[in-house]
């Protein structure tokens, strides 16, 4: 029993690769069923889905909260080059 | 003749006045995508002179910012197409890179090494908090710089266009499989880059 579960059971590796189609859109039926039963047995990959979907979350939030200021000259700079190419 | 220079003139001048109130929205998130001073400058700069060029396009279809923010992103996206290809990118660089990640982190058979198994973090009530969590940014940001060219591309690709999989795979001239595994590698420097130095610090 536990040889055929071990078969049917695919590696870490393959699990995080599905995780990561899974979040940018669908596995198809036996991926689906490889990855639940994967997970189910494997804490560490739930723990690997839960923080890839939290930092797909970060990534995709489209507000920079933290303002960046660029150089003082910057925008008489692009007003020269502006000049420049008239 | 005299009519197209006028023409011109007040173009520019239309666009000096969007350098005046623009620049600084423009600059603060070109650096948040590409995290170099002189990249997100260079980047704000060329996006005003393409508006000088395309400025007859425009004709107030949509809000200038909106406008200078569409042209801002596809140089954004050029910039990574590029740096995807650099030198540094060869199928050595790539081939040592794309090794060691998977060999430090799982065993011979594809399973979790015990001390790098992922540790649970303590986002659930916190989540909303830390996306909003200008430090946290930061330090995310600051681990997308450690990913090699090929990865920070593929991972900045796909959100900066609405493609899927296959498409930012072809046009970094990957499988499709090979974007997959490179995302998968992306993310477990991004998580291990996190856990070391925000969630078990």
């Amino acid at each position: 029993m536990f040889k055929v579960m071990r078969r049917l059971m695919i590696s870490c590796q393959k699990a995080g690769i599905l995780i990561e189609k899974k979040i940018a859109h669908k596995l198809n039926t036996t991926e689906r069923m490889e990855l639940f039963f994967h997970s189910s047995v494997c804490k560490a990959c739930r723990n690997y889905e839960q923080q890839s979907v939290f930092i797909e979350k970060a990534l995709s939030k489209d507000t920079n909260s933290v303002e960046h200021k660029p150089s003082a000259d910057l925008k008489e700079k692009i007003n020269k080059s502006i000049q420049e190419n008239e | 003749m005299e009519n197209v220079n006028q023409n011109i003139d007040s173009a520019n001048q239309i666009i000096k006045l969007w350098v005046e109130e623009y620049t600084d929205t423009l600059y603060s998130w070109a650096f948040y995508k590409v995290s170099d001073k002189q990249t997100a400058e260079d980047l704000v700069q060329e996006t005003f002179l393409a508006a000088c060029k395309y400025y007859k396009k425009f004709q107030g279809k949509s809000k200038p910012k909106t406008w200078l923010f569409s042209i801002l992103n596809n140089k954004i996206i050029d910039y990574y197409r590029k740096k995807s290809r650099t030198p540094i990118n060869t199928e050595s660089h790539f081939g040592k890179e794309d090794g060691s990640i998977i060999e430090e982190t799982f065993d011979g058979q594809g399973y979790w090494k015990e001390h790098k198994k992922p540790t649970q973090w303590d986002i659930d009530n916190e989540e909303t908090h830390l996306l909003d969590n200008g430090e946290f940014k930061d330090l995310l940001q600051h681990c997308m710089t450690k990913l090699p060219p090929l990865w920070a591309s593929a991972v900045q690709l796909k959100y900066l266009q609405e493609k899927d999989g296959k498409n930012i795979g072809q046009e970094l001239g990957i499988s499709t499989s090979n974007y997959w595994q490179i995302i998968h590698r992306a993310k477990l420097s991004l998580r291990e880059c996190l856990e070391k130095l925000w969630f078990n610090k």
